[in-house]
């Protein structure tokens, strides 16, 4: 299993990485910056889960999800972010996506992640 | 609506923010947070401060509302707190680059938070812009204009470290927040 996260705060990139890490440890984490989306997103066939940050310099909440639904139309598509109000939460819902966490990442929203994510490959199957 | 009102339900509200933003600090440090908010006040932002704090500008927009957030922590608390979210050995091997992303990340997930109450409250969906680190000196409004703003104690006893956060928010989203209270107080 691959997972790509997107973040430009490395912070959260390191305190993410590890927290995904822990929970899906079979897993082969990517975290990068926005900085690498583009070629990145080029081979984002390969993941499974998709996990991205949504105030990101450089490109804006919405672009970021059509793009990484246009490249990677399979992948578990999860929102990791501070904006948490309940309009933009509806919005990304209405977008695509399927699991929108609050910033932090805790114990309990990764327990959130994983169920979603297991629950939607057993629908899939 | 007579101010003083106006300003006990602005602390109310804030108050609500400051739950929110004690949860988040908890989160972050995985240790006991406790919160204390004072008074609002009203006056110029930059001429009550030492000049020394960093700030963090978090701007929001929205029909009709564009507000600036401003947020704060004293330095030399803030370094200790950041201490104990990476479980870096030392804070003294952190590159300024570091500091200042984690400053900014740590900034933006406690405002953003705070954000999302007001937002949630007045029924808006607020644009929000990227935070950005700033000093007094850097904002002209802060030296000129009136901003309401709060002091919010913290205080996390397991690693004795205790400051401020300083909030500090425009007239643009005091009088959207009014003229909201008003329509419930109406309804």
């Amino acid at each position: 299993m691959k997972i790509l996260f997107i973040d430009d705060s490395r912070l959260s990139r390191r305190i993410t990485s590890r927290y995904l890490k822990l929970h899906f440890p079979e897993a082969e984490v990517n975290a990068i910056g926005p900085e690498d989306l583009e070629k990145t997103l080029e081979k984002s066939q390969e993941y499974q889960m998709v996990i991205t940050d949504l105030l990101m310099p450089g490109i804006s909440a919405e672009e970021v999800i059509k793009k990484i639904l246009k490249k990677a139309p399979e992948a578990f598509l999860a929102v990791l972010s501070a904006n948490v109000q309940e309009k933009m939460k509806e919005k990304m819902q209405r977008l695509g996506v399927q699991v929108f966490l609050g910033k932090p990442l805790t114990e309990e929203k990764i327990i959130t992640l994983k169920e979603a994510y297991y629950a939607g490959r057993k629908n899939s199957q | 609506m007579p101010e003083e009102k106006i300003l006990n339900s602005l602390k109310e509200i804030l108050s609500l923010g400051a739950i929110q933003a004690g949860k988040v600090l908890e989160e972050l440090s995985g240790m006991t947070v406790e919160l204390r908010i004072t008074k609002i006040y009203k006056g110029v932002f930059g001429k009550k401060f030492e000049k020394q704090y960093f700030l963090m500008r978090q701007r929001v927009n929205g029909k009709p509302f564009n507000a600036s957030f401003y947020f704060s922590m004293l330095d030399t608390e803030f370094l200790k707190f950041l201490a104990t979210l990476d479980s870096s050995d030392a804070v003294r091997d952190y590159q300024e680059y570091d500091l200042v992303d984690s400053f900014l990340e740590v900034g933006n997930i406690i405002s953003g938070n705070v954000i999302a109450v007001f937002a949630d409250f007045l029924n808006l969906e607020l644009e929000y812009e990227l935070p950005t680190m700033v000093t007094f000196e850097m904002e002209p409004e802060l030296m000129e204009k009136e901003f309401f703003f709060t002091k919010v104690y913290f205080e996390i006893k397991e690693i004795e470290v205790h400051g401020y956060l300083l909030l500090a928010f425009s007239k643009e989203a005091y009088s959207a927040i009014v003229k909201k209270l008003g329509e419930i107080i109406n309804d």
